[in-house]
Order: structure tokens, then C-alpha cells, then sequence
């Protein structure tokens, strides 16, 4: 019988993989009147839906051993611009156009834990100090701390990063700095810990001060900590960045093929945020009824930056997996034979900073602690999806939330925020080499008008294009060519097309550079309709 | 902690193992759609479809037979709180040692800890012991510890005293101790320092080794030249240890330095002229290079025993050299004597996080008696080795040392340059 549920539900997946590609094109014609889609339409989600957990030695260790260089597949999920659409997953949020005070507020509606804090629940294990407390509206917060070698540290990595990825578009906890006084924090005549050995033990007094002795102070003796606001009460466990949740009704694109989870690793190498597996993930039910929806959260920045949690984060994390592939030449080098990142230098002199750097920092050959199943399928074009998601932060908008870290020393400011300057240029110019980055197509006037991204944050020159127009017979899924030239203005021959049709335009920069772009339009009553983009990346066809 | 260790490996190795076996069930996806009016609509079509045969979410079926195989076998070999396996719990040269024990962790609201075992080793030494360690006491500064043990170890080799004692010379007698001990220790500034008592008794015994290849040491040496060969004591022992970590954590090895001292007395109850103090003095400095990438580590080690006029150090517990954590190049009990010095140098290199390699050397000497102290007869050897980390601790290692005796292959679950053992 599991058999045959198994079968059956191998059966559909590929059904529905089939029919979640309506996203990006259906058989009968590229472009759907209601092209390019905003907005992936959801149906409710049922009731009763099963909390799910993820092994982490097992996900630890097949990811390890058992991903190689997998052959490039499309990504699924976006619209024919090849954008992705809001959902569940993502938002697109216009990072440039917020205002500082969005970015520094980020998703967090509820505000920060209100005095007096209840502490109702304790962990004794684990990678740092923590505890739940409930604040005086009764609100539940995870509350962890920063470990004592590097004040400040883990604890602004876990605001930071969430609101970065918020303002990115992901979903994210609201992660609030508490700093406070031990007197205001009371012990709950309920409270509990989970002992070492598995036992639920009630939570004394004297257990609560060793936890709160191992919190570093700040300087007018305030404790400093991370208070991350309880996700609503429907949890069902964490995403994986592999496959697709079978009791969720709207998840029909394979994890490892969605652009947003595969442009993430972009987002994630700007950050560091190397500590990238699924258990740092959670799924919830949010709304009733009709309204119901399972809502995809990232978690847990901890270990952004130059943080690894409870220490300094280790120089190999980013560049190398845990395990495979070993670097074997080190073997018979003795070791002399050192990286440019094995000799860069850390600001030892700010703790809060851990081991962050721009220095010897490539985009693309950045690494999660071991491989994730969804970044190890990214190809140039969700690259370059991720590199416009953190292109788009500016450099006030970097320090708006760099500030968010309340760090007492100005410097550590001054430094993060230049080193985010750095990644996230280094970062587009990679990204925008890979494929042409042009954007922001209009026809306006009878001419063409874009721009070139690489130009505009002045990575390359500007540049002459050839512009090679077509008419794009939909149906048929056919172009004809028109005419080739280094002209904006559209043909004439485009005069006489009736509403409905459809032209497009080939943009490359020069011979040789096999990178082009191809766009779409739809002639609507008065204007033209961009309705798809297709890129061709310089050594992967997208 | 290194039990922990223990199953942390081996449920990696098996997930590896069951990883590697099972392939990835992707869910490919192509490009198709029966005709649509809109896109809007396929993609609520194909929800609309999927909602109509949920199914409760699994996890992947490598994932389920890996957690099976995890709770039902793996959590029951390695479990923390309850009969479990216990791998080693002998001296050094037992081989591959394996037995039942049971621990309780979660006594006292986890301040008591008892565990009781039994193991025997493929070389047919067999051990066994049962202790209650009361910790986290007084804001977490005082530990109160008491066990006993017994020890039957088969076949310790013995080449004499000295060294200039012959490497043909071999010989293997059985050492069976009885050990019951009473400590208690204090820990301070944050476990930097930790400062104890440890009050004991050792009911010693020695025989003919196990070893049909080799000859006993009763029939090479005598009670003359190798006193406590024939006459054995029993001795009540106290020892002052005291504990210095200024080292701090570290990517692949602590950074800094680490002291040990123990000062042993043995007062000899049977009236065999065997009251003598061991000094045990020991320096770790761990000097990281390349933010940690490479480690140059020194150990300088001094293990001295004192005895009065008219007393001697029983051949058993006297100091040695030579074998996997002190001359890689030499056989495991090469030397022994009253005083043993020895200096170690390795370099490692990180390969990956998980595997380093090492170049070493060690020197080291042996003396009849403290005035002697020096450099003279000193020995040396050289080797490399690979280690399997798991962060700054080594798992496992694996060591060639080449000495003017010829080669030595290690293979041992400890870090080379570990804290003290006590034989006693």
C-alpha cells in the first residue's frame, strides 16, 4: 500500500511539474494575454497539514557525498520576464526605492519585547545561550545571545540578516535587539528546560542566573540579546531546497529549480550566510479558510558575516564545503602553498566584526557549509536575478541597516557597512559579465529605449548595441527577421502590425560577445506591451 | 564528550553510506501545458489538481531508513543515558577494546553522572570499572568524583631498564591493577583552571605476560634488576593536580598554552620498601598560523619519580616512553626508568575541515634517577600523519614515525597531544 501511495505520488509530482511550467511558457503559444504574470495565484490550503522535520546529519551528509556538478536545468516559477512572481515563497519588493526608515524597519511589525520579560523556557544545549521569554503583552520571543569571545556579534548578524533578506523579498522572523537589565527579566513558576538526556525539568532560579553569567555585558552592566518574535502558532517544519511539499496544494516547482531559492545563494554569498540548510528554514499555515496559505521563512542569520554563531566564523566557511571536494595538492604542499583568503586579514581589534572581509571574496565560487541542492543548480541567469536583488541596496540604505546592529563602536559600522559596499559590487560585476545586463525596456516614441545595469553602476563602459527586430508570430512560436541595425527606432514595416501581434528585438554588443538579450512586446491599443525576456548567458543558455 | 564524538562519526559515516546509495528523486519539469486562456489559470488549475490528492508530507525514503537506523541502532550503541557500547577504556597496546555500559547522565537534575562498564580487547586484556561523578556543584566550581576500577592488561611489553636497554630484549608480563579513588576538584575562572585532590588505592599485580611469540619478562629480568618483578604492593595514593588552560578556542586547534601538573604519592602498604612521589609537569603551546590554517604545536612533558633511601620504583609504575602519544618512532613501553623527558614538535595543516595533516618529531630521554635529568641518551624519531577532525578535536589519527628502530604505524581514537593519562 506505501508502495503504491509512493508510486502514485512519484506519478503526480511529474504531472504537476509539468503543469506548474505554465508559469514560464505553454506549448500552444509563448505568450498568454495575461503575460507577464505579478502575481503566482494560490489556492487555499488544506487543513491538518503534517509537521515535518529535516535529519541534519542525514541532509549534512548526503548533500555531502552525493551532489556533484549536476547538468543545468531552467529554472521554474517566473514569469516570461523571467522574474519571480510574489508568492509564497517571495515578495519583489523595490529595495531602491525604499526609504531608510522602511529598510531599518524591515518586516517588523510588533516592535521589540516590552519590559518585564517572563522567561518561560530555557535550552542547556545547543551552539549558544538561549531562552523564550513572553513579553508584557504576552508576546513569545526566542531570545539568543553572543557568545563572550566577540560581543554584539552573533546577535547583530541575526537582525541584520533578516532585515537584508526582507527587504530582498524573502519572508523572515521579526529578529529585534533587547538590551536590558537583569532585573527585569522574571522567571516563570511554569518555566522549563530541556535537559541534555531529553527530560523537560522545571527551570530554577539558579539555573537562569548560570545562563544570564554567560551573557556579555555591556558596558553599563545592560545585557545585550537577540529576541526573534514567534512565527504564528502553525508550524509544519522546515522547507527543503530539494523537491516539493506534498500536502501543500500551490508548492509545484521543485525546489532546486525555483530562481528565488537559486538566486538566494547570491544574496547569501553577499552576506555570508553560510550556514545555508534547510533546518534553517519553517514553514507555517497562515489564514483560515479560504485564506489559508503555507508561508516559506528563512531563519536564523546567526552565523552572517563574520559570525559563526558562537565564534568567529572560520576563513573556510564560504570558500570550501565542510568535506568534499578535499584539495588534495595541500597534501604533498605541506601546506606552503596558501590561498589569498588563508592570509587575509580580519579586523581582530573590533570583536563585533568576527572574520568578514571583502578581500579575495568571488561571488562565484562562494560555498554554503556543504552543498545546497538548489545554489549547486543555479545557473548565470539566477545569478544574475540575485546580483539585481542586492545591486539594488544602496550604500545609505546598507548603513541604515548596518546601524540597525546598535554596535557601540561607530567603527564596526564604518566597517561592515564598507565591506557590504564591496561585496555587493563585486558581486555585480561578476554577475553582470555573465549575461547583458540590460533592463527597464520601453518602447516609447517608436524607439527603444533601456539601460545597461553594468553601465549605469560603472562596471563597463557604455557601449554601442546591434539591434536585430523581428516579428514574433505567437502562435506558431516563429520569428521573422526584419532588420539589423545599431538604431532604437522601431521598423516601419511595425506600422501596419493589427493589435495583438507581436514584434521583437535580439540585443547583443558586439561580435564575439555571445551574450544577447531578446525582448517581446505585444502591440496593445496604445502602446507596446513588454510581455517576455530572454537571455543568453556567456557560456550557459538560459 | 568522546562518546559523543564517537556517535557523532559513526552516524555520519552511516549517513554517508545510506546518502551515497540512494539517488536524488528529482522532480523534473518540462515545458507544457495543455492550451490555457491564461497563465494565471494553468497554474491554478494544476493547484487546483494537486489539492485534490494530498498527501501527508515525508520525508525522502533515504531520509526515513537513515532515521530508523539512527534510533533503533545508532542512539542505542551510542546512547548518552543507558546501556550502551563503550569503544576503548584500556591502556594503550590492548588493541581494539569493546563492552557493554550503562550511564546515567540525568541524575540529581544532571549533577550525578554513573557509568559502569566492562570491555575486553581483541588482545585479551579486559577492564572494567563503576563511578559517580557529582558535578555542577557550588555555581559549577566543584566536582566530587569517586570510582573504582580493574585492569588486566595481558601482554605490556618490557625491555629493561634504562636507555640503553635492547630492543631484543623484549619481554611482556600481565599488569593487573585494582584502583578504588576519592577526588575532589575545584574549577575556576571559567574552567581555566581547575585545581583537585584525588585520595586512591592501587592493589597491584604482575605476572607472566599473555605473548607465546615473546618471551616474560620473568625469564629475561629479576627481581634484582627490575624491582617488583616477583614482590608486588598495594599502595594508598594521593595525588595534587592542578590544571592551567590559557588556550581558546580555534578553527582546526586550540590557540595558546595549556599546563598540567600532577604530583603523585605512593605509600606502599604491603612493607615492600616502595614509598616514592611521581611528578608529572606537562606544556602545550598551540601557535596559530594563516588565520588559524596551519598550527605549529610544542609539548614539553617531564615525568619524574622520587623515591627515598632505601626505596624503589616499581618496574610497573615507572615512567615510559615510546608508542603512539610520546615516540611515534619507538615500540609502545620502549623505555622505562625513574624520569622521562620528552619534547614534541608538529606542524599541521588543514586539508579540510574535517581532515589535517601533520609532520612531527619527537625527542625524548631516560634516566635512573632526578639528578640525572639531561640530554644525554636522548632519542629521536619523525613521522607524519592524518587526523580526522571534528573542529579542533581530533577523531581519529593516523601517524607513521621512523626512528634508527625502524617504522611504527599508529592507528588511535586520542589527540596526540593529550592530557595526562594515569596508569593508576
Amino acid at each position: 500500500m506505501v508502495r503504491i501511495q509512493r508510486c502514485f505520488r512519484q506519478v503526480l509530482a511529474h504531472l504537476l511539474g509539468l503543469a506548474s511550467a505554465g508559469l514560464t511558457a505553454c506549448s500552444a503559444q509563448q505568450f498568454l494575454p495575461d503575460d507577464p504574470v505579478t502575481r503566482t495565484p494560490e489556492v487555499a490550503a488544506v487543513r491538518g497539514a503534517n509537521a515535518q522535520s529535516i535529519n541534519a546529519l542525514y541532509d549534512f551528509a548526503r548533500n555531502s557525498f552525493h551532489y556533484k556538478s549536476p547538468v543545468a536545468t531552467d529554472s521554474l516559477g517566473i514569469s516570461t520576464l523571467g522574474e519571480v512572481p510574489d508568492s509564497s515563497w517571495f515578495t519583489n519588493r523595490d529595495t531602491s526605492a525604499f526609504s531608510i526608515a522602511v529598510v531599518k524597519k524591515g518586516g517588523r511589525v510588533h516592535g521589540a519585547p516590552q519590559p518585564p520579560y517572563t522567561v518561560v523556557a530555557a535550552k542547556t544545549e545547543g551552539v549558544s545561550t538561549g531562552f523564550r521569554i513572553r513579553d508584557a503583552r504576552g508576546l513569545l520571543y526566542f531570545v539568543k545571545a553572543d557568545p563572550p569571545s566577540n560581543p554584539e556579534m552573533a546577535t547583530a548578524a541575526d537582525v541584520l540578516g533578516a532585515l537584508f533578506l526582507y527587504a530582498a523579498g524573502y519572508n523572515v522572523p521579526e529578529n529585534y535587539l533587547l538590551v536590558g537589565r537583569r532585573e527585569e527579566f522574571r522567571l516563570s513558576q511554569e518555566a522549563t528546560f530541556q535537559s541534555t538526556y531529553g527530560k523537560s525539568r522545571r527551570l530554577t532560579a539558579d539555573q537562569l542566573r548560570q545562563i544570564f553569567d554567560r551573557i556579555p555585558r555591556e558596558g553599563d552592566d545592560k545585557i545585550r540579546l537577540m529576541a526573534s518574535l514567534s512565527l504564528p502558532p502553525k508550524i509544519v517544519g522546515p522547507f527543503r531546497y530539494a523537491g516539493v511539499r506534498s500536502d501543500d496544494p500551490n508548492d509545484l516547482v521543485a525546489h532546486e529549480r525555483r530562481r528565488d531559492l537559486r538566486g538566494l545563494a547570491v544574496l547569501f554569498a553577499w552576506l555570508n550566510h553560510t550556514d545555508a540548510k534547510g533546518d534553517n528554514s519553517l514553514d507555517t499555515v497562515e489564514g483560515e479558510g479560504e485564506d489559508a496559505r503555507f508561508v516559506h521563512h528563512l531563519l536564523d542569520f546567526g552565523d552572517c558575516f563574520g559570525s559563526d554563531s558562537i565564534i568567529a566564523k572560520d576563513p573556510r566557511h564560504g570558500r570550501e564545503y565542510v568535506i568534499l571536494p578535499m584539495t588534495w595538492s595541500r597534501t604533498y604542499t605541506l601546506g606552503l602553498v596558501a590561498p589569498g583568503w588563508e592570509t587575509v586579514h580580519y579586523p581582530q581589534e573590533m570583536k563585533a566584526v568576527g572574520d568578514f572581509t571583502d578581500v579575495a571574496f568571488d561571488p562565484l565560487a562562494w560555498k554554503p557549509n556543504y552543498p545546497n541542492p538548489a545554489f549547486i543548480e543555479m545557473t548565470p541567469l539566477d545569478g544574475y536575478w540575485g546580483a539585481k536583488r542586492v545591486m539594488a541596496f544602496g550604500d545609505e540604505q546598507i548603513r541604515a541597516i548596518v546601524e540597525e546592529g546598535q554596535f557601540q563602536d561607530p567603527k564596526v559600522v564604518d566597517y561592515i557597512t564598507k565591506v557590504l559596499e564591496s561585496r555587493r559590487d563585486t558581486i555585480g560585476r561578476a554577475w553582470f559579465r555573465q549575461v547583458l545586463p540590460l533592463e527597464r525596456f520601453q518602447i516609447a516614441d517608436d524607439h527603444l529605449t533601456f539601460d545597461d545595469l553594468a553601465v549605469q553602476y560603472g562596471f563597463a563602459p557604455s557601449s554601442r548595441y546591434q539591434l536585430t527586430w523581428f516579428v514574433w508570430h505567437n502562435e506558431a512560436q516563429q520569428k521573422e527577421d526584419v532588420s539589423t541595425s545599431e538604431s532604437a527606432a522601431l521598423p516601419n514595416t511595425f506600422d501596419s502590425l493589427a493589435v495583438g501581434s507581436y514584434i521583437g528585438c535580439r540585443i547583443a554588443r558586439e561580435p564575439g560577445d555571445g551574450r544577447s538579450v531578446s525582448i517581446y512586446f505585444r502591440h496593445e491599443r496604445d502602446n507596446w506591451k513588454l510581455v517576455g525576456i530572454s537571455r543568453i548567458a556567456a557560456e550557459h543558455r538560459g | 564528550m568522546r562518546a559523543r564524538l564517537y556517535r557523532q562519526f559513526t552516524t555520519l559515516l552511516m549517513a554517508s553510506g545510506v546518502a551515497v546509495s540512494l539517488g536524488a528523486r528529482a522532480q523534473d519539469a518540462a515545458v507544457s501545458t495543455a492550451s490555457a486562456s491564461s497563465r494565471a489559470q494553468a497554474v491554478a488549475d494544476a493547484e487546483q489538481e494537486k489539492a485534490k490528492h494530498l498527501v501527508p508530507q515525508e520525508p525522502p525514503r533515504g531520509e526515513q531508513k537513515f532515521d530508523h537506523i539512527e534510533k533503533k541502532i545508532i542512539d542505542r550503541l551510542f546512547n548518552a543515558n543507558g546501556p550502551s557500547l563503550k569503544f576503548g577504556g584500556l591502556p594503550t597496546g590492548g588493541g581494539f577494546s569493546l563492552g557493554p555500559q550503562y550511564t546515567r547522565q540525568d541524575l540529581l537534575a544532571d549533577h550525578l553522572t554513573s557509568n559502569t562498564y566492562a570491555v575486553g580487547s581483541t588482545k585479551k586484556w579486559y577492564g572494567g570499572g563503576s563511578s559517580l561523578d557529582l558535578h555542577d556543584l557550588v555555581n559549577g566550581h566543584l566536582e566530587l568524583v569517586t570510582d573504582g576500577a580493574y585492569e588486566n592488561a595481558a601482554s605490556v611489553w618490557y625491555f629493561g631498564e634504562g636507555p640503553n636497554s635492547s630492543k631484543d630484549n623484549k619481554t611482556d608480563f600481565r599488569r593487573e591493577f585494582t584502583t578504588p579513588h576519592f577526588a575532589g576538584l575545584g574549577h575556576f575562572f571559567d574552567q581555566k583552571l581547575t585545581v583537585g585532590y584525588i585520595l586512591g588505592g592501587l592493589f597491584a599485580h604482575v605476572g607472566p605476560g599473555d605473548l607465546s611469540s615473546t618471551p616474560t619478562t620473568e625469564e629475561r629480568f629479576t627481581e634484582a634488576n627490575t624491582p617488583g618483578l616477583v614482590q608486588q604492593s598495594n599502595f594508598i595514593t594521593g595525588t595534587t593536580t592542578i590544571q592551567v588552560d590559557l588556550s581558546r578556542v580555534g578553527f582546526s586547534n586550540p590557540e595558546g598554552l595549556q599546563l598540567e601538573a600532577d604530583d603523585s604519592q605512593f605509600f606502599d602498604q604491603s612493607g615492600h620498601q616502595a614509598n616514592f612521589h611521581l611528578l608529572q609537569t606537562q606544556a602545550t603551546y598551540y601557535l596559530p598560523l594563516t588565520n588559524g590554517m596551519r598550527t605549529l604545536v610544542f609539548r614539553l612533558r617531564n615525568v619524574t619519580a622520587f623515591a627515598g633511601d632505601n626505596q624503589a620504583v616499581p618496574f610497573y609504575l615507572q615512567p615510559t616512553l615510546g608508542g603512539p602519544d610520546d615516540l611515534r618512532g619507538y615500540d609502545r613501553y620502549r623505555f622505562y626508568a625513574n624520569g622521562t623527558s620528552l619534547a614534541t614538535a608538529e606542524y599541521r595543516w588543514s586539508i579540510s575541515q574535517v581532515l589535517e595533516m601533520a609532520i612531527f618529531g619527537d625527542g625524548g630521554n631516560v634516566y635512573q634517577r632526578p639528578g640525572l635529568i639531561g640530554f644525554r641518551n636522548l632519542r629521536g624519531d619523525g613521522g607524519f600523519g592524518f587526523r580526522i577532525k571534528n573542529k579542533q578535536l581530533s577523531v581519529m589519527r593516523f601517524d607513521i614515525g621512523f626512528s634508527p628502530e625502524g617504522v611504527r604505524v599508529w592507528f588511535v581514537f586520542n589527540d596526540a597531544f593529550g592530557k595526562f593519562s594515569r596508569i593508576f
